[in-house]
């Protein structure tokens, strides 16, 4: 419901505005600060896998490759138990747990990472997951193609979430490049920037393509940042901009990125 | 020996022949610092007779202030021994002095004053002169009218010569009798116009009492002659043209005074207040030129009887209506058409107004969007009624509407927004004696704003009801002064879901209810007509009453408890708002003036958004966990104006330190949020800066040409690491430069060039990674600025009568907004890529490969518009 209203009226905004507005591309020359700040991403789940923390730098320039945060000690730690992370060789900067474990309810995680002699702490909790709606498509204009029509409310009262949907049609047209990876959230607020995105590139696919959604549950910190972070990339650029400002974060001593700790559920689909 | 006689009778008789020359002749001398030798060589100099005197009696170099015009010799000497104890014996060609002695020293009998009253009028249409002046010749007495036209100025007994003048009108000047309180009615006649909305001298008399620092009036030629935007020349613009006076961007009804925050302006019409004065958006202004009589911007020193905002008040007066003859006014475009009419209802006793407006923009988008539907109107009535010499009745309303719908899509959908702004006046002057005059108003101000879709919607608003009492009270040729109360209801509604499924969905936000009461005094003496102090205060109580939700917070801006209120009063701020002024005219045409006010603002809007378009901003009112806003103003003002050439210069110089002061956490969630108070952050803000301006206000060139050099701070200890930065509003350097000039009677050129600082915004210094996306990373809030802003606008009015005398009389305008098709950044972002057809959009697909680029938006390019205006009178 609440999709089909934001829908109409970025159709109506746009659609009068346009009458004045116009945006182009400009070389704009920002003043970059000198960013070398450790970036945390981790997510740890409820399956019982090998969970991974990726270290980064943060860079000076918007479409640089991130550095990786090499050599450093990561492990988390609940109720007495400690789970070590080991640097991958192939990849620098990942981090994969030496043992599979998976995150429990009604436990407070703890991450611990010690790198170029400082140590960068944070912890998280996971919330209950939600069963998924179903997932529609829609008819790609003058194309055989589709692409995804309905993933999930953009708002609820009752639940805040992230959707990760990996589509995959490189069975199709014999290509490793053919895949896409995009995300979706459902929180419980609403935001006017939200009401009144700026349009979004439609990802097109072929019938026949192979959808795995995992739906990842969002603990209130968690959902802030991400909602912060909609702001900036996603929201950002739009009729009714919000005054822009850096993400939260809960990695100590000066860390950026997040740590966060979600039950999840995936599903494996034919895109039809 | 006869002979001899003769020649010393014809000796006698050629002195007194010449004595009663030079005793004929007028003198004219006004200084305001003259040391008393040197009065007397002007004395001498103008009349030709020599003065004799012992100068160790007297102090020759003491100075004094001397005013006299076109007098007799004797009268001027008259007025010598009221100013030194001198006094004068006159002895064939000379003028003997002596020093006064006891007896002459006495206090002579205090002379009887009357009040003279009544209200200065419009000849031909009836309607009352704001502003007038009435000045008695020889006595350096003169009063101006109020709001309502009504005067009352305090004369001692004797004959009088009175001068009624108004700008753009025939100065009366009439002969008057005064031996007891006496009431006199005036009219006056406008002068023949020719010229396109011409602007025209200004009686010398009115110019210090309309030039006064702090306070701009906008004549309604000044706003009618700048180039039109779509067809209409609106109020924000016109404002926005004036020094301290920064707009939000192009197409924003948003604008800043004095480096205020947006929302410390108040728009009062008839007094009731406009809480969203833009049409679509901001592109277009309710205030309809033509409906308006009066419009003054108070920047500095707002009189104690308007008020609660920080830093101005707009203070719009209406037509009362043709209380003669029956006139229609209109004006059609392709984009917009509106039309008014105004008459008699008793002929010179009762009169009506009414006009209608509304946007024609269909044809502009049917054929790409045929489900549109975008439109704006509004409709404007006044009537006013005399009952009797002392009692006159006014109604004034005000509606206006927008409308942004999708009428029903392939699924039978129907979505929408719209807002409606309304305002309603009635009011009663009330003429208790000629010293006292009184103004009860019973006022409502109401805007809301509704967002459906099928039957749902989301509702949100504010309002008010008021009475107010204003009393001024003229309680000699020397003083002023102004009391009154006000009680205000106000209601909240911060956003609520009115109908359908929805209600279900979102959280409940409870509405707030608040009242005001107001007691306010002020008293304005004027010293030697040199000196004016005025010194007041408002007093005002702000209570929140139940039934009403709120929640206390811990220091962490985290909810510790939910409190709900009954019935009652739960919360009060009690403040005494002091203001003083004191301003000094150095001579007939220039005044310096300085004033210290304090000011207490309490509604807020809630709005973290840069847009330039009005959204969903939701007033909210100070509550114990919203504290009033703040100010303390000091400015410092001079004006001189040259009558001759109607050249003005004015400088003005002010601070402002503010308190409580309203800013946001970082991504603040204002939307339906019934913990909107925890969002908040509250810290200071300065501001200070220099406006100057060169006006030249007749002629057949006119205009002006403005820099204002300011700044506008904040500093909140939960923003910004708690260091200083400079508001998005904070632009040091504003140039503008308006030019009309009158090619031929029937032909007006004219031009309007701005250039301003850009806004300071916040630039990424840096980026990270998550989750495949690029993530940016700020430094020091607003660390950048947009682009310089930089537009000219040209317009070409041709008056298609040759016959100014016609009843009929249509003209053509010729506008073009942003005539250079400069290109006015309004954002700068970080987060798109370039799309098949090289449109910036956001990237769905993080494993793209494509980079990101920077984007800009600019609006309105190039506008131009055609326009008929037409009038006609019966």
């Amino acid at each position: 419901m609440k999709n089909k209203i934001f829908n109409k009226f970025i159709f109506l905004l746009v659609s009068s505005i346009i009458l004045f507005a116009c945006e182009e591309k400009t070389d704009w020359k920002y003043s970059p600060m000198e960013n070398h700040a450790l970036v945390v991403e981790a997510i740890i789940t409820d399956q019982y896998q090998n969970h991974e923390v990726l270290l980064s730098l943060s860079r000076d320039n918007i479409n640089d490759l991130p550095l990786p945060a090499t050599n450093a000690d990561v492990k988390i730690k609940t109720d007495g138990e400690i789970y070590i992370f080991e640097e991958m060789l192939s990849e620098p900067g990942k981090y994969i747990s030496k043992n599979p474990f998976s995150a429990k309810l009604n436990k407070v995680y703890n991450l611990e990472v010690n790198w170029n002699g400082n140590i960068y702490v944070s912890n998280s909790y996971m919330e209950q997951v939600i069963p998924f709606t179903e997932i529609t498509f829609k008819s790609a204009e003058e194309t055989e193609s589709i692409s995804l029509n309905f993933v999930a409310q953009q708002y609820s009262p009752h639940e805040q979430a992230m959707y990760e949907i990996d589509i995959d049609w490189s069975h199709i047209v014999n290509s490793d490049s053919a895949k896409a990876k995009l995300f979706y959230y459902t929180f419980n607020t609403i935001d006017v920037n939200e009401i009144f995105k700026p349009a979004i590139d439609n990802v097109k696919f072929p019938k026949g393509s192979i959808i795995i959604e995992k739906k990842y549950s969002l603990n209130p910190e968690m959902a802030d940042y991400f909602r912060s972070m909609l702001m900036e990339i996603e929201w950002q650029g739009g009729i009714f901009d919000e005054t822009p400002s850096s993400l939260p974060t809960n990695i100590s001593n000066g860390g950026l990125g997040f740590f966060g700790v979600s039950a999840v559920l995936s599903d494996t689909l034919i895109a039809q | 020996m006869l002979k001899v006689r003769f020649i010393i009778l014809l000796f006698q008789f050629s002195i007194v022949w010449s004595f009663s020359q030079t005793t004929d002749t007028k003198l004219t001398i006004q200084k305001s610092k003259i040391s008393v030798e040197k009065l007397l060589n002007e004395i001498t100099s103008q009349s030709g007779i020599h003065f004799s005197y012992n100068p160790s009696n007297f102090d020759f170099d003491k100075k004094i202030s001397f005013y006299v015009i076109e007098k007799s010799l004797k009268e001027t000497l008259e007025k010598l021994t009221t100013k030194i104890p001198i006094q004068y014996t006159i002895i064939d060609n000379q003028i003997v002095l002596n020093l006064k002695d006891e007896t002459t020293n006495i206090e002579p009998p205090k002379p009887e004053y009357y009040t003279l009253s009544g209200f200065i009028s419009d000849k031909s249409t009836g309607e009352s002169l704001i502003g007038a002046t009435v000045f008695a010749h020889g006595k350096s007495i003169g009063i101006s009218t109020n709001e309502f036209g009504f005067y009352s100025i305090y004369l001692p007994k004797g004959k009088h010569k009175l001068e009624y003048s108004y700008i753009g009108f025939s100065p009366e000047i009439t002969n008057i009798d005064i031996n007891k309180n006496k009431k006199r009615n005036v009219h006056l006649m406008d002068m023949p116009n020719n010229l396109p909305e011409v602007i025209i001298e200004m009686p010398t008399i009115d110019i210090l009492e309309r030039k006064i620092p702090g306070k701009k009036e906008i004549l309604k030629s000044e706003l009618n002659n700048m180039p039109e935007f779509g067809s209409s020349s609106g109020l924000i613009k016109g404002l926005q043209a004036h020094p301290g006076v920064k707009t939000h961007s192009d197409g924003s009804a948003f604008f800043f005074v004095r480096g205020g925050a947006k929302d410390q302006n108040l728009i009062i019409i008839d007094d009731a207040p406009i809480y969203n004065p833009a049409h679509l958006f901001g592109f277009y202004s309710l205030v309809v030129p033509d409906f308006t009589k009066s419009i003054k911007l108070y920047k500095s020193d707002i009189p104690v009887n308007i008020g609660d905002r920080l830093s101005s008040v707009i203070d719009i007066r209406t037509k009362d209506g043709n209380l003669n003859k029956f006139e229609v006014n209109g004006a059609t475009s392709l984009i917009l058409n509106r039309i008014s009419f105004e008459g008699p209802i008793v002929k010179g006793k009762s009169s009506f107004f009414v006009s209608w407006r509304l946007s024609n923009f269909r044809w502009l988008y049917h054929r790409y969007v045929p489900n549109l539907d975008l439109a704006f109107g509004d409709l404007n009535l006044k009537w006013n009624y005399k009952l009797n010499q002392n009692n006159r009745f006014y109604f004034t309303l005000i509606n206006g509407h927008d409308v942004l719908a999708n009428n029903g899509d392939a699924l039978g959908s129907v979505a929408g927004v719209k807002w409606n702004n309304f305002a309603m006046t009635l009011r009663w002057n009330h003429i208790f004696n000629p010293k006292l005059f009184s103004n009860t108003i019973l006022y409502t101000g109401n805007y809301q704003y509704e967002l459906s879709f099928n039957r749902d919607a989301w509702h949100s608003g504010i309002g008010n009801l008021s009475l107010k009492s204003d009393f001024t009270w003229y309680n000699n040729s020397k003083m002023t002064t102004k009391f009154g109360l006000e009680l205000h209801g106000y209601f909240f509604n911060p956003g609520k879901i009115l109908t359908g499924t929805l209600s279900n969905i979102f959280p409940t936000i409870k509405q707030d209810y608040s009242r005001q009461s107001v007691l306010y005094y002020n008293t304005t003496y004027d010293l030697l007509n040199k000196w004016k102090f005025s010194a007041g205060a408002r007093f005002s109580i702000w209570s929140n009453s139940g039934p009403a939700t709120y929640y206390t917070f811990d220091s962490n801006y985290k909810p510790m408890e939910e409190i709900n209120i009954g019935t009652g009063v739960y919360n009060r701020y009690f403040n005494l708002d002091p203001r003083l002024s004191i301003s000094y005219n150095i001579d007939s045409s220039s005044i310096v003036k300085f004033s210290y006010g304090m000011y207490h603002q309490y509604m807020h809007l809630i709005s973290n958004s840069t847009s330039p378009y009005t959204s969903f901003e939701v007033w909210a009112p100070s509550s114990p966990n919203i504290k009033p806003q703040k100010l303390h103003q000091f400015a410092l003002g001079y004006v001189k104006y040259l009558p001759k050439k109607g050249i003005e210069f004015s400088a003005e110089a002010y601070y402002k330190m503010m308190d409580n002061q309203i800013d946001y956490k970082p991504h603040a969630n204002t939307l339906l949020n019934p913990l909107i108070e925890g969002e908040l952050r509250f810290g200071k803000m300065k501001s200070y800066g220099l406006e100057l301006m060169i006006k030249k206000d007749r002629g057949k060139f006119n205009g002006w040409i403005s820099y204002t050099y300011s700044r506008a701070l904040r500093k909140t200890p939960e923003v910004n690491g708690g260091n200083e930065y400079p508001a998005f509003h904070d632009r040091p350097h504003d140039f503008s430069i308006m030019l009309n000039y009158n090619i031929s009677r029937r032909l007006l050129f004219s031009m309007y060039w701005t250039g301003f600082t850009g806004s300071a915004f916040s630039s990424p210094t840096g980026f990270y990674t998550y989750n495949q996306n690029t993530v940016p990373i700020y430094g020091e809030k607003n660390n950048d600025r947009l682009p310089d802003y930089r537009r000219l606008d040209v317009a070409l009015k041709l008056i298609l009568n040759k016959n100014p005398e016609n009843r009929y009389q249509h003209s053509l305008t010729l506008s073009f907004y942003n005539f250079l098709a400069h290109k006015n950044i309004i954002d700068v972002n970080f987060n798109k890529i370039l799309s098949e057809n090289d449109s910036p959009i956001v990237k769905a697909d993080v494993l793209t490969q494509q980079n990101l680029i920077a984007t800009q938006t600019s609006l309105i390019r190039f506008l131009p518009s055609l326009t008929y205006k037409f009038k006609f009178s019966k």
